[in-house]
């Protein structure tokens, strides 16, 4: 797997830019705001369609662009399986035609306009397709000092890790987890009108606890399955580094899963609502949601299902979000994204891409050689740092080095 | 703000720019092709407007609309009245008509379930479909809601209310692979349905 070049157009500091990558690890330092993490983030972009950094896409526009609508581009020709994909998103600011100067671009299909949002369209060798069709193509795993919350922060993040990671591996997850996300929306706005209308008959909901269950159900069985793969990777990193102390990560489902057993074996792409292991965690699902009812009545929101879910990241059966240190944290972070590195390495054959913006100076020596390591031995990596002196002579000899400059990548 | 444009043209564009999917470019563009048409293009478009206000009915029985109530479906004597196909909107009885192959009757919905835009079981002709079953002679009950969150729980809604009819088979569109296109540009979940859905060759 291999981001082969980069082209940027009025995407956040950047006018124009233009890469191409060596295969390998390729350093990129420079000062600080030089726009290092911009280069990340366009290349997190075009693996997710998300960028790590920000939850608008407005950010990601340069609004000096001269165009009107503003927009951004980001084009990467990548390779996957040693075939050439060109993946596009642009970023268009909402309002006005969204035609670009581009004459030769077919306009993608109508999508409801959200007036503060920007538009996401997403091209695939020159054609317009829905953006989640780019997932899938690049795969990457990111890591930054920020990246410390997955352990850190609320459950949030740590859903958010899963769904990232399971989006880029599994078409069906996106599916399922989309049409769950839709069914709990519209269930709990149900809720709410049953509780400002008590005459309302409540078995108007139980459409809506079969939808989320239907798909929330392949949502769980989806991360159950990951998480245990995921221990399997992390059990493999005991006694090197970044693993001092054995880390764990469990599943803690808000529904009650104990009578779930995962099996082991490989992640399973393209699961459905027919599979038997989906099929016993609809039923432990449905009960929660109907035993839930009053509550979520009451609340106003469905209390039960995967978007309730959380992820504990054990350090030696130690809770590092309650116990950890902040450097306990962020090594337990660390070998969560290396897990999920190895996680995609499994299911796709392909290593993904790894985007680790100005982790070295964070982390002590022993676990910078260990995240050079890896750096090296994966298809790809794009490192950032202020400085050259933060990476070993060993790895700088390995690597492709650039000093990042007025915008442009000067061979260092 | 003083008033640039004379009322009637102003107020043209103010109703254009009610209707969906047009702007207020789109809108000024609009009236002042109007403007420059002559009268009797823009006593057409009136009239039309005007009449499909006045002429067109919703058939009690089905919901459709039509010219006529009951609709010229609901009193064809050729039809297979045991069968009730049930859609969510209009269009898509031109849809199913299109093809010729379906003889029975319809129920439109207007709409599908969906709590986030205020629309509940009452707002939808649910229990005017359930009080046709009742009335007896319906063998089938075909659910063509869309394939989308909201279809399905539409679709899951109306089973449920005609569970409690014995000899009335309640049916749901099947789900596969588009005819004439390729497997391998079929998307994931289409297939995933395919395959489920699978029939013995």
């Amino acid at each position: 797997m291999r981001l082969r070049h980069l082209a940027l157009a009025h995407f956040r500091r950047f006018a124009a830019f233009d890469h191409a990558f060596a295969p390998g690890p390729t350093i990129i330092w420079g000062d600080n705001g030089a726009g290092k993490s911009n280069l990340v983030e366009a290349a997190y972009l075009l693996a997710t369609s998300r960028s790590p950094y920000s939850s608008s896409e407005r950010d990601l526009i340069a609004w000096d662009c001269p165009h009107r609508p503003a927009f951004a581009r980001t084009i990467g020709d990548c390779e996957s399986h040693s075939r050439p994909v060109r993946i596009e998103i642009r970023l268009v600011e909402p309002g006005g035609n969204h035609s670009l100067a581009d004459p030769g671009a077919a306009p993608g299909p109508d999508e409801p306009y959200h007036p503060p949002s920007v538009r996401r369209r997403a091209l695939i060798d020159g054609q317009p397709k829905a953006i989640g069709e780019i997932l899938g193509h690049l795969n990457a795993v990111h890591f930054s000092p920020e990246e410390v919350e997955l352990v850190a922060g609320p459950g949030e993040r740590r859903r958010r890790f899963l769904d990232i990671a399971l989006s880029q591996l599994d078409r069906a997850y996106v599916r399922s987890l989309r049409r769950f996300q839709r069914a709990i929306v519209q269930r709990n706005a149900m809720l709410r009108r049953l509780r400002d209308d008590p005459a309302l008959p409540r078995t108007q909901l139980d459409p809506w606890d079969a939808e989320a269950v239907a798909h929330g159900a392949v949502v769980i069985a989806c991360r159950l399955r990951a998480v245990s793969r995921l221990n399997e990777a992390l059990a493999s990193l005991d006694g090197t580094a970044p693993g001092a102390a054995p880390i764990r990560a469990d599943y803690v489902p808000s529904v009650d899963l104990r009578a779930i057993n995962v099996p082991d074996g490989p992640y399973i792409r393209g699961w459905d609502e027919g599979d038997p292991q989906v099929v016993a965690v609809a039923s432990a699902m449905a009960r929660a949601m109907t035993a839930s009812r009053g509550r979520d009545l009451g609340a106003g929101t469905t209390l039960v299902g995967p978007h309730r879910d959380d992820l504990v990241v054990r350090a030696a059966g130690i809770d590092q979000r309650l116990y950890g240190s902040r450097g306990q944290q962020r090594t337990a972070a660390l070998a969560m994204k290396v897990a999920e590195a190895h996680l995609m390495a499994e299911v796709t054959g392909e290593k993904p891409v790894l985007l680790l913006d100005d982790v070295m100076s964070e982390l002590d020596p022993g676990r910078r050689q260990f995240v050079e390591a890896l750096a090296i031995d994966t298809d790809q990596a794009i490192v950032t740092g202020t400085e050259a002196a933060v990476f070993s002579d060993r790895f700088r000899g390995a690597a492709s080095t650039y000093r990042l400059q007025h915008g442009n990548l000067v061979r260092a | 703000m003083p008033a640039l444009l004379p009322d009637p043209i102003s107020r043209a564009i103010e109703s254009f720019g009610r209707l969906p999917g047009i702007g207020p470019k789109t809108a000024q563009r609009l009236a002042f092709h109007l403007l420059r048409q002559p009268r009797e293009v823009a006593e057409a478009l009136a009239r039309a407007v005007v009449d499909l206000k006045d002429q067109i009915l919703e058939c009690s029985t089905c919901f459709n609309l039509g010219a006529t109530d009951p609709c010229g479906i609901c009193t064809d004597g050729a039809r297979d009245r045991t069968a009730i196909c049930v859609v969510e909107a209009p269009l898509d009885v031109i849809a199913l008509e299109k093809l010729g192959s379906y003889r029975g009757l319809y129920h439109v919905l207007h709409g599908s379930f969906s709590p986030m835009d205020g629309i509940l079981e009452d707002d939808l002709r649910i229990a005017d479909l359930v009080r046709r079953v009742r009335a007896g002679g319906i063998n089938e009950v075909i659910v063509a809601t869309n394939a989308t969150v909201e279809g399905e729980a539409t679709a899951n809604l109306v089973r449920t209310r005609l569970q409690s009819f014995d000899g009335v088979r309640a049916t749901r569109l099947a789900q596969g692979l588009p005819i004439g296109s390729d497997i391998e540009y079929a998307d994931d979940y289409t297939l995933t349905r395919a395959l489920q859905n699978r029939t013995r060759l």
